[in-house]
């Protein structure tokens, strides 16, 4: 599925100052998997998402997607792989606010060039998969901040992409719609589909399979993990109804990589089972 | 992304943005209306004034005297013998005179000429009749009136059998000619008819201003005017030529026009009239394409994140292109439609205002809606090809 060797990324600044975003880094990924990348910002994570995206070209190295060596292509070319083969999922939704959920999920069909009543077909399954078929004629103004990233999922996995590429996903979302946003994606990768979610949010990275620690431009970690914490049982631990709770921010350094649950928020999730334990036993 | 799609998305954009899309549009708006107007107006006039020159029948060629009176009646007859490939030779009087009756006065222009004068202008009897060989002969005191002079004059009086008075000459009105109607605002019945002789009495002269002669055929009319030139040279090469003071140039005595020079030198006119007009219009459209730059270059900065999201999702760079392009082309070419029927319209008015007939010609419609959507596209490109070029992450970022 996604192939890189000593891929590294060199940004020019200017007068003589070069910011070295990736340095050599190998990674493979394989078809199915549930990728979590982690790291503090400025670490590399951007920059691999987007070159993974085939947003951006490597400096240097190789990528190599489905078995297409994507980094030397040009832009164009780029832009046919982007609507083919990948699905992106961003932290502000990123649907154009002028048209509706079926328009926007219609998008990258456009595109490629299908005609109207196939798209129209293919949007309203994507969307039924992420459970917003009574939404479809909405715009996103209509929608609340989880329906709209559920709009934007359908629009990732509208044309049957080989990878969902979500660049954290959760950001803007309280508890309950990111919970309920991951497992959409939890379900999507049960369904066989590759997905990457780019998150510094260590609740939202144990919702993966595999979890890549980046740390100046490097890979510092790459392990399974073993207690997943799986949004739908966390879900059914949540209060039913939500109501106007402050979300509160988690200070990164008290998400220890301990077994113990030290975040505010999940306090509340107590009892869940698929959130004890640790990620780094 | 098809091209139909694109036009889907350009509508909705613009539709969205309802009041910068008409104050865009009125950059194009103004300029085609302004080519359209203008051509229509210029090309009907040319037609019309071509139209009643030619109605006064065809391969005439005028000779008239540039200083002095000069012209005698008589040089009709020598013409006509010297000359054979002319069919006729009219002695004509032209002048602008001061008309009065009992309780109306009017400024006119009269025609004395021979009997068969009318007729070849191409006047019909409406009252009463015209003056005959007869009235010529004898210098009657008889005079036919235009329609719109008698109107002046009598209201809706009779008027045959009355009398009017011509620089004190009293004339009997025994007919008045039936309506030609307008020649570009030029009322061609506001005017008297009356026999040369009878003009030349009222005037006290023995010359004519002019002698209207008729070549046999179309292919003749060349030979004829040289002809013509020719026999007038030598008639008045004893003449002593007036001197332009202001151009210090001789003039020569007389002047020889064949019809066809007349239509050259209004076609002329005409023609640097209509460079001055596209000059204009030509002006106003560059200020609409610039307006049309301006707008977009905004939508593009405007929109960058959404051209983020439709590159990330897919979008070439063509497509992009193409979505801004056909954006500035609909914005031109809706200008231009608008354009075109306001500036119809505005010509239709003053062909009624003036009271002459106005067409706009299918050419200078497809013409205004050519470039106006030329200018949407060229000024549309520069904008465009930004937008598509735009880097998808830097715009994804975009605030």
């Amino acid at each position: 599925m996604i192939e890189i060797k000593g891929l590294s990324k060199v940004y020019d600044m200017g007068k003589s100052t070069v910011v070295r975003a990736l340095r050599e880094i190998d990674l493979f990924v394989g078809a199915g998997e549930f990728i979590g990348i982690m790291g503090p910002s400025g670490s590399g994570k951007s920059t691999l998402m987007n070159i993974i995206g085939c947003l951006d070209r490597p400096s240097g190295g190789t990528y190599s997607l489905d078995d297409h060596l994507v980094s030397t292509l040009d832009d164009d070319e780029l832009a046919a792989i982007r609507n083919r083969k990948i699905g992106f999922v961003f932290q502000t939704f990123n649907l154009l606010p002028r048209l509706n959920a079926l328009q926007n999920v219609e998008l990258p069909l456009i595109y490629r060039g299908l005609p109207p009543h196939k798209r129209r077909a293919m949007a309203l399954e994507a969307l039924a998969r992420v459970g917003l078929s009574d939404r479809v004629h909405h715009r996103p103004t209509e929608l609340s901040g989880g329906q709209q990233q559920r709009v934007a999922i359908a629009r990732a996995i509208s044309g049957s992409p080989a990878i969902i590429l979500a660049d954290e996903p959760t950001g803007n979302l309280d508890s309950r719609s990111g919970e309920e946003v991951m497992q959409v994606f939890q379900d999507l990768n049960d369904g066989g589909i590759t997905v990457v979610v780019v998150t510094h949010d260590e609740n939202i990275g144990r919702h993966s399979k595999r979890l890549i620690r980046l740390w100046d431009g490097t890979i510092k970690a790459d392990e399974l993990v073993s207690n997943r914490a799986l949004a739908a049982g966390i879900l059914e631990a949540m209060p039913p109804v939500v109501l106007i709770t402050p979300v509160t921010p988690v200070p990164p350094a008290s998400q220890s990589m301990s077994g113990s649950q030290s975040m505010s928020e999940s306090q509340s999730m107590s009892g869940s089972q698929s959130m004890s334990g640790g990620l780094m036993s | 992304m098809s091209f139909l799609e694109g036009i889907r998305v350009a509508l909705s954009t613009l539709v969205t943005n309802k009041l910068r899309s008409a104050l865009t549009m009125l950059g194009v708006i103004i300029g085609v209306s302004t080519i359209i107007s203008l051509l229509s107006i210029g090309q009907s006039a040319q037609a019309q004034i071509e139209s009643a020159l030619t109605s006064m029948g065809s391969n005439f060629i005028g000779i008239q005297t540039t200083g002095k009176w000069s012209l005698l009646p008589e040089d009709c007859e020598m013409l006509l013998e010297r000359v054979p490939s002319i069919s006729s030779a009219m002695p004509v009087v032209e002048y602008t005179v001061t008309v009065k009756t009992k309780d109306a006065m009017r400024h006119v222009f009269f025609y004395g000429g021979p009997a068969e004068m009318m007729a070849v202008m191409q006047y019909t009897p409406g009252e009463g009749r015209f003056f005959d060989t007869s009235d010529v002969e004898m210098r009657r005191d008889v005079v036919v009136l235009g329609r719109t002079t008698r109107k002046e004059l009598f209201g809706d009086r009779p008027a045959v059998g009355e009398t009017i008075s011509v620089m004190g000459q009293p004339l009997t009105v025994i007919g008045v000619a039936s309506p030609k109607g307008n020649m570009i605002g030029f009322d061609l019945d506001d005017c008297l008819f009356l026999p040369y002789t009878t003009a030349q009495k009222i005037l006290g002269t023995r010359y004519v201003t002019e002698i209207a002669a008729q070549a046999k055929s179309t292919e003749l009319a060349p030979v004829a005017k040289e002809h013509l030139k020719r026999v007038f040279e030598e008639k008045f090469r004893n003449v002593e030529r007036e001197r332009d003071s202001r151009m210090g140039v001789q003039l020569e005595p007389f002047m020889v026009v064949s019809q066809d020079e007349m239509l050259n030198v209004i076609n002329q006119v005409m023609g640097i009239f209509t460079v001055l007009l596209s000059g204009i219009a030509a002006v106003s459209l560059l200020v609409g394409g610039i307006g049309i730059m301006n707008i977009m270059l905004v939508s593009v900065t405007e929109r960058t994140r959404e051209i983020g999201i439709r590159k990330a999702v897919g979008a070439r760079r063509k497509d992009i292109m193409a979505q801004f392009l056909i954006e500035s082309a609909i914005l031109s070419l809706v200008g231009g439609v608008i354009g075109t029927l306001s500036g119809g319209g505005m010509a239709k008015l003053v062909g009624l205002v003036g009271k002459f007939n106005v067409d706009v010609s299918a050419g200078a419609i497809v013409t205004a809606l050519l470039f106006s959507t030329g200018v949407g596209l060229f000024f549309g490109m520069y904008p465009a090809s930004r937008a598509a070029k735009l880097d998808p992450i830097v715009a994804l970022r975009h605030e």
